[in-house]
């Protein structure tokens, strides 16, 4: 089965148009981006959240469920989807077919929300897999001792 | 607390009444306590509304070691952007609750304590948010003094600071207790 990694560069591979796909989290957090953004991918994923989060409201005001979002700037059209447990948002050039960027984003996410695991469940197994370790006693204190020096 | 490729990530959200001192307290902190290294953008990024005040929120990441980001929002104050506010607490691990001191603020600082009890009423994973209230503006006069307001708004139980977020007085402390207790939570999930 593929990853996410190679779900979301799929997509730029299949439609050149595109120029960019960005999953965040329903918080923003970034979880894989494929093409280039002059902006970091924290900052670009809190930004695509709140967007989103704010017409989900407008969507509750109307009695409406949010299904995606689509914006034509100048150059560029952007199509956010939501998913089980995050943000599909693709970028393309302003002469893309949004049939095409919709139908693209459907697959990815159905294979998206297979893949993704309970983030709780990750970190355990993160953990027993050594990829990282967490905090003891030691390191937070070094972490602390850090903001008790700057400027100070 | 969320976890995604290698990275574990804490959200702390600043509350508060319009012009409580929520920017002005996260800016101070970006500018003098947290180092350089940590930052993962260059500045922070703010929704602001066409007179300079917050509009959705103001939002810096920071990474404080190899597996962990820290991401620090301020929520709006201002009360017709009430309706943005609640999305901005989900998932919340840590609440640097605002007050204004002063005691004009009262009433104000009332509705947001109610508004605040109704998101903790109603956001199942807030009830395990760190909750640190600061007490902000103690250097200015007609000023209730923390413990007088904290019983007057019914926010006594929770760990305090008085300070000034215009000349950083007490932030810093109040910065340490929260990313302390943050992590001191991680640790003991991984005794688990």
């Amino acid at each position: 089965m593929a990853n996410i990694k190679e779900i979301i560069e799929g997509i730029m591979k299949r439609v050149p148009e595109i120029v960019g796909v960005i999953l965040i989290d329903i918080d923003g957090i970034p979880i894989e981006v494929a093409g280039r953004f002059e902006m970091k991918p924290e900052d670009l994923g809190a930004l695509l959240a709140a967007c989103y989060n704010s017409y989900a409201q407008v969507g509750t005001e109307l009695m409406q469920k949010l299904e995606s979002i689509i914006v034509e700037y100048g150059d560029l059209k952007l199509c956010q989807n939501r998913m089980p447990r995050g943000l599909l948002t693709i970028i393309a050039g302003k002469n893309a077919y949004i049939g095409m960027i919709r139908l693209e984003a459907k697959r990815a996410i159905d294979a998206i929300t297979k893949i993704m695991q309970d983030t709780m469940e990750l970190r355990r197994e993160m953990v027993k897999e050594m990829k990282f370790r967490l905090p003891d006693s030691r390191s937070i204190a070094d972490i602390l001792s850090r903001f008790e020096k700057e400027g100070s | 607390m969320r976890t995604y490729g290698s990275k574990i990530y804490f959200k702390i959200l600043f509350f508060g009444t319009a012009l409580a001192g929520k920017t002005t307290s996260l800016k101070w902190l970006y500018r003098n306590v947290i180092p350089e290294d940590m930052k993962i953008t260059s500045e922070i990024r703010s929704i602001e509304t066409s007179f300079g005040q917050t509009l959705l929120f103001d939002f810096t990441p920071i990474q404080i070691s190899p597996h962990i980001v820290v991401r620090l929002f301020t929520a709006t104050g201002q009360d017709y952007y009430l309706s943005t506010r609640r999305m901005l607490f989900e998932d919340a691990d840590g609440i640097f609750f605002v007050v204004d001191c002063q005691k004009k603020e009262l009433e104000h600082n009332r509705e947001f304590v109610v508004e605040f009890r109704r998101y903790l009423d109603t956001i199942e994973k807030l009830r395990q948010a760190e909750i640190i209230v600061l007490y902000n503006k103690i250097d200015l006069e007609d000023t209730y003094p923390a413990d007088e307001l904290g019983e007057k708004l019914g926010l006594n139980g929770y760990p305090a600071f008085e300070i000034s977020a215009l000349k950083g007085i007490n932030l810093r402390e109040s910065f340490i207790v929260m990313i302390r207790r943050l992590l001191e939570r991680l640790e003991q999930e991984a005794r688990l």
